[in-house]
Order: C-alpha cells, then sequence, then structure tokens
C-alpha cells in the first residue's frame, strides 16, 4: 500500500518536473504574443521568424547552441550548489575569471595545441574554483550569506576583468584606430576550441554536454550526491550520519567554480578567441543558467534542453528583428516573464533550505 | 496531460511552419548597440532613414544588448542576404572581418568608429582627439582664471583616453598650470551618476566639466540647472551632435562626431558603386568632428561665455589643426602619459 502510494507521490512530483517549466514557457509565449500584437506585429509570424532563427538553418542552430554552451555551463553551476543547499549567485564572477584566465592562458603560454588548450581550461577551472571556495570560506568563517558575497564576487571578478583588458592586458596588436577595444590579445588558432566538423558550434559544447552527464551521474550514482545534499540541508544530521559538512561545502563550491569557470573558458576559448571586456556580464550567461536549472528543477538533464531553448529566444530575436522589424526587447520581455513564473519555485526552494539550516543549527526551532 | 502537450505540439508546428517574410530590392542592415537616445547612433539611424527615401532599399537596425548578439545579427544578416552591412562601434570590427572573409563578394561590409583590420571591410574611423583638444581650449579661452577642470566619461580604459588626453593638452595648451579630476558613469546612456559626479566636481572647484558620458551627459545638464538656482555655476559640452539650446544656456557647446555623415558617405559610396575597402581616416579637415559654434552652427549660444574673442581664439585653433599647422601626436598608451590630477 506504502509502495503503491510513494509510486504515485513520485509519478506526480515528475508530472509537476515536467509540466510546470511547460506551462511556464507556453503563457510567458501567450504573454510575449500580446506585447507582439500591442506593437502591431503578427504574433505567429513573429514567433516563426524566433524559430527559424534560432534552429531553421544550420548557422542558426549553431548559433544557438554556442550561445547555450555557457549557459549550460552556469545552469550546473547552480545545480550543484543548490542540489546541495547552497544558494550561491556567483557564477557571473566565476565565469569572468575562469573566461580571462583561460584567454591568458592561452595567448601567453608556448606549445602546441594538445598542451595550451588543456592548460587554459585548467587556469579557467582553478580560477573559477578559488573564487567559488572564496565564498564558501566566508559562509564558513563570518557567516556571510551566499546570496551578499556571491553577488558582490561578481562585481569585483567584472572590474577586475575590465581592468585588466583595458590596460596591462589590452591587446597588443590594437592600433590607434582600435584604441576603444577593450579586450585582450586575439587567440592563437592552436589556443582556440576548434569546430567540431566545418560550420559546426565548437567543441566546448560537446564538453558542456559531457558535463552534463557526469553531473547528473555524480547525484543520481555516487555517494558524493546524497552526501552533498545532505551536508547542506542539515549539517547536523549529516554529521551523526558520518559526513563531513565543511569538507562537503568546499567540494561543492569547488565542482560548482570549475563548472562556472569552464563555462568561461568554452566561451572566450571557443566563442571569441579572445576575453572581451563585458563578454560575461552583459550577456548575463549565469544568469540565464539559474533561469534554466530553474526551469529544469535543477535537473542537469532539464537544464541541457532549458539551456538551449533560452538561448534560442535570444539567437531567434535577431532573425525575428530583421524579418519582422520587431525590438529585441521582446525577447527579453518572455525571457522575464519565464523568471517571473519560476521565481515562486525559487523562493520555496530558498527558504525551505534557510530554514532547514536554521533548523539544523538551533536545535530545530521554527 | 496528453491535451496539453497536443496543444504544444499543434503551437510549435504552426509556428515552424510559417514562412519567412521576403523583402525584394536592395537591402541595408545597420548593427551596433542599443540606439535609445545616444547620438552617436541616432545620427545614423536617422541618415539611414532619410537616405531609403532617395535610393529606395529596405533597411533593419539591429540592436545588440550583449557582446555575443554582435555575432548572431551578423550572422543573421549575412543568412538573409542583405546586400550592405554597417556595423556601429568597436564591437563590430571583428566579426565584419571575418564575416566577409566567408561570405565572399555578394555583401559588403563597412564599419563606422573603429578599424576592422581587413581590406574586405570598408572601416571608418576618426581622429577625435583633435576635437576634444578644441573642447580643452574652448575651456581655457572661457575660463582662463580657472585651474581646476572636470571631466565625466563613459568608461575608463584606452577609448576614453582619446577625448581626456586631446581635452587635457587643449586645456594645457592655454592654462599651463591645469589640473584636472575625472569620473566614470560605466555606462553610454545612464544619467545618474553624471549628474552625481557633477555635482561633486563642482564641489571640488569645477567650473567646466568635459560631458563626455554621451548620453548620460543629460545628467551634467540637469545638475548645471540645479546648481545655477543655488547661485553655483558650471558649463558643460555635449557630443556628437549639436546639444546646444535656449533653455539651458550651461551647455556651451557639443564636440562633433558626425556619424550620420560617415554613414551618408558609405550608403552615397554603395549605390554608387564605389566604396573602397580599407581605413578611412575622418578628421577635422573633413568636417567629420569640430565644435559647435567654432566649426559648426548651433542652435544657441551663450555669448557671455562664448564671447566673440574667446570663439575667434578657438577658431585660430580648429584652423591650426585642420591645416596641418597644429599636429596633435598622442602617446602610445595612456601609462606613457601624465598630467595634474587633483
Amino acid at each position: 500500500m506504502n509502495n503503491e502510494r510513494n509510486g504515485r507521490r513520485a509519478l506526480l512530483n515528475a508530472v509537476d518536473t515536467v509540466t510546470q517549466p511547460l506551462i511556464a514557457v507556453l503563457i510567458s509565449f501567450l504573454l510575449g504574443a500580446v506585447v507582439i500584437l500591442v506593437i502591431g506585429k503578427n504574433p505567429l509570424l513573429a514567433y516563426g521568424e524566433m524559430i527559424r532563427g534560432a534552429f531553421g538553418k544550420q548557422v542558426y542552430l549553431m548559433n544557438t547552441l554556442k550561445r547555450a554552451t555557457p549557459i549550460i555551463m552556469g545552469g550546473l553551476a547552480v545545480c550543484v550548489a543548490w542540489r546541495s543547499g547552497y544558494e550561491a549567485m556567483g557564477g557571473e564572477g566565476q565565469m569572468i575569471l575562469g573566461a580571462m584566465a583561460a584567454a591568458l592562458a592561452g595567448y601567453y603560454l608556448p606549445g602546441p595545441a594538445m598542451l595550451r588548450i588543456p592548460a587554459a581550461l585548467l587556469a579557467a577551472a582553478v580560477a573559477g574554483a578559488l573564487y567559488s571556495v572564496l565564498s564558501g570560506w566566508l559562509f564558513e568563517k563570518f557567516d556571510v550569506t551566499f546570496v551578499i558575497s556571491t553577488l558582490m564576487l561578481n562585481y569585483i571578478a567584472n572590474y577586475f576583468a575590465a581592468f585588466l583588458c583595458n590596460y596591462p592586458l589590452r591587446d597588443p596588436e590594437a592600433n590607434v584606430y582600435q584604441m576603444q577595444n577593450a579586450q585582450t590579445g586575439k587567440l592563437p588558432p592552436e589556443a582556440t576550441l576548434p569546430p567540431i566538423m566545418k560550420g559546426w558550434v565548437h567543441w566546448g559544447f560537446v564538453l558542456a554536454v559531457l558535463a552534463v552527464i557526469l553531473t547528473w551521474f555524480l547525484f543520481r550514482k555516487t555517494s558524493f550526491g546524497f552526501k552533498s545534499r545532505m551536508g547542506g540541508l542539515n549539517p547536523r544530521f549529516a554529521l551523526y550520519g558520518g559526513v563531513n559538512a565543511r569538507r562537503m561545502l568546499y567540494l561543492v563550491m569547488i565542482l560548482s567554480g570549475v563548472m562556472a569557470g569552464l563555462g568561461g573558458a568554452f566561451e572566450s576559448l571557443g566563442s571569441k578567441g579572445r576575453y572581451v571586456d563585458q563578454m560575461i556580464f552583459s550577456t548575463g550567461y549565469a544568469w540565464t543558467g539559474m533561469v534554466a536549472a530553474l526551469l529544469a528543477n535543477m535537473n542537469p538533464l532539464g537544464t541541457l534542453a532549458a539551456s538551449i531553448l533560452l538561448a534560442g529566444l535570444a539567437v531567434g530575436g535577431s532573425t525575428m528583428m530583421l524579418n519582422m522589424d520587431i525590438p529585441l526587447e521582446v525577447c527579453n520581455i518572455i525571457e522575464g516573464i519565464i523568471t517571473l513564473f519560476m521565481s515562486a519555485r525559487m523562493i520555496r526552494i530558498a527558504s525551505g533550505n534557510i530554514r532547514r539550516r536554521r533548523q539544523a543549527k538551533g536545535g530545530g526551532e521554527a | 496531460m496528453k491535451k496539453f502537450a497536443s496543444l504544444l505540439i499543434v503551437f510549435v508546428l504552426v509556428l515552424a511552419l510559417v514562412p519567412a517574410a521576403m523583402a525584394e530590392g536592395e537591402k541595408i542592415a545597420v548593427i551596433c548597440d542599443p540606439v535609445g537616445v545616444n547620438a552617436f547612433l541616432t545620427q545614423v539611424v536617422e541618415k539611414v532613414e532619410e537616405l531609403a527615401g532617395t535610393y529606395g532599399y529596405e533597411y533593419r537596425i539591429l540592436e545588440c544588448s550583449d557582446t555575443d548578439k554582435w555575432q548572431s545579427s551578423y550572422d543573421a544578416a549575412v543568412a538573409e542576404e542583405y546586400d550592405l552591412i554597417l556595423g556601429v562601434g568597436w564591437q563590430s570590427a571583428e566579426y565584419a572581418a571575418a564575416k566577409a572573409a566567408e561570405a565572399g563578394d555578394g555583401i559588403r561590409f563597412a564599419v563606422i568608429d573603429t578599424d576592422a583590420g581587413s581590406d574586405q571591410v570598408a572601416s571608418y574611423s576618426y581622429n577625435e582627439e583633435q576635437a576634444a583638444y578644441l573642447m580643452g581650449a574652448m575651456a581655457g579661452y572661457a575660463f582662463p582664471n580657472e585651474t581646476k577642470f572636470g571631466y565625466i566619461g563613459c568608461f575608463e580604459g584606452s577609448g576614453s583616453f582619446k577625448y581626456r588626453w586631446g581635452f587635457m593638452e587643449g586645456v594645457k595648451s592655454v592654462v599651463p598650470d591645469a589640473q584636472i579630476t575625472f569620473n566614470y558613469t560605466n555606462s553610454y546612456a545612464d544619467p545618474a551618476p553624471a549628474y552625481e559626479f557633477a555635482k561633486q566636481q563642482q564641489a571640488q572647484g569645477c567650473t567646466y566639466i568635459f560631458g563626455g558620458a554621451a548620453a548620460g551627459n543629460e545628467g551634467i545638464f540637469n545638475a548645471a540647472l540645479e546648481l545655477a538656482q543655488e547661485g553655483k555655476y558650471i558649463y558643460s559640452i555635449g557630443q556628437d551632435t549639436d546639444m546646444t539650446r535656449a533653455e539651458n544656456p550651461y551647455i556651451l557647446s557639443s564636440q562633433l562626431k558626425n556619424t550620420g555623415v560617415t554613414a551618408g558617405i558609405i550608403i552615397d559610396a554603395f549605390f554608387a558603386g564605389n566604396l573602397e575597402n580599407g581605413l578611412h581616416v575622418l578628421e577635422m579637415k573633413d568636417g567629420a568632428i569640430g565644435a559647435t559654434h567654432i566649426t559648426a552652427e548651433g542652435h544657441y549660444l551663450n555669448s557671455d561665455i562664448l564671447t566673440d574673442e574667446v570663439i575667434a581664439q578657438c577658431k585660430a585653433v580648429a584652423d591650426a589643426i585642420a591645416s596641418g599647422e597644429l599636429v596633435l601626436e598622442m602617446p602610445a598608451s595612456e601609462a606613457d602619459y601624465t598630467f595634474p590630477i587633483f
């Protein structure tokens, strides 16, 4: 009887997991259609152009997958941290430092591609992990909430990277008419992630898909997934069960930071071929990744699909604007509406985690 | 659940089957940052709109709200077979060069305010430091007894250094013991920080503040109006187009960078069949850069400050720059340049 009830509950949860994002997407598209109607355009034609612009030609599909790559990694960073009960929002800062570290390693390190690319990816992973660990340390030592520390660290990382590419590490080959180009030097071919095939997306996308599978495996098939979740949700209970919550905190932060850092590396090594000022900050990859993770209810596989959907919205917007004369802001409105619809779930997850941790620290008080 | 899934599938299929809107005739795509009220971009948009009536082409403005959308916009414009793709701003350089190499001769590429570094792209750039120097000289001639001057720019870095260097050298040419203070709004369009910085710089003793904050200059202009009511006066300048107006006499002039004229040069050449690839640098002598009341007429002249004598002195400087008598040579990098800062 109990087994039957549990099975039904699991089924309902699964249905809820699938339907809620779909309903959110559908409602947001319908509301977006109202906006398109208000500006005097045909929503069906407009959405047709958007879908065609995202997936309708090889170049569009590849652009969508390229844009999805850092979003997937940002989403995974959120999945890792949030599933473990840490509401870290530092993916952006970690991604920025990862992108910068990879661009610098790729530009300045000598050697062939088989050494330079792994070295650049390693530099990005280390940079992301260290920056993530910093917020973990602030949380552990000084009880600085993740929301505050990670948000502030994002700004610091962005301005630090802006300083580097504007001054000491600015493209040394820029001429006087390229002085406003705030970017590092152009990476040589042996330091860039090549396309899978001519005209295809770069290998970073494949690595991102592998990272999705790895994350899914870690959480579903290893004791790390169970322990990390336990350490974040109820450190005392985890300790009672033999789990070192402090160790798990740092492991989770490292893994989350590695994901975000690599996301930045894929962007600088694969898409831009250098670090360009604001390339992570202005695109909001990490935040879109968070939306993707929320849409997928922190499921890595779902995050992959949601990231491609959200990237398609942005990429398709360019074609919609070209052929329908519709402002790109309409796409941003749809994305905003999706975020709005999912925010109730985010608040529920966050408040639940905080309550559980307070209960664990305060001996069960409400 | 089944009904919902069916509905969703039908919805997506209907959308996917809708054919693309096709256009006929010549097509021009302009790829740029969000336009808003940024005169640097509105000039281009207005010129493209104006010339569409002359040549009968279809045009689209692709506003890129982030760095990645520059690339997807270029890809879309090429895939949709636009005939001329005009990028405005430094972000366009790399993508224009890359797409021009891929696209072959069928599509023409041009960029404004940068150098694509490609012989397959027509690049139009400016020597803005000439106009900035003129604005600095104007500050010195208009306020010869002041030694503290302010500067409010958009972003700190090599891009804004051209402006700051020109301005400081211009001031120094008239007021050798001048000092400068500077702030940055970190935006091309936010007047709020410019407003605060203007008030701070006034409190620090500045009467003349170089307005280099693009659309954010409105913050400086509003601060000037408010401060005047308290008996404190600051004067500033606009950027790119003539911003002078009778309702705000504290806007003395504008540093002109006529991107609209540049867009016109490119489109005219495109339709005449003589748009030449490579770098074209526009200077004061070309009329693409200059200053309101000095090299071009303005809407309103505050003749109490910009007296006939001041204007004559500034015109002499402009003439010297245009004729090549006064040559401005910028240092290779900001690190090689020092100036008294307070």
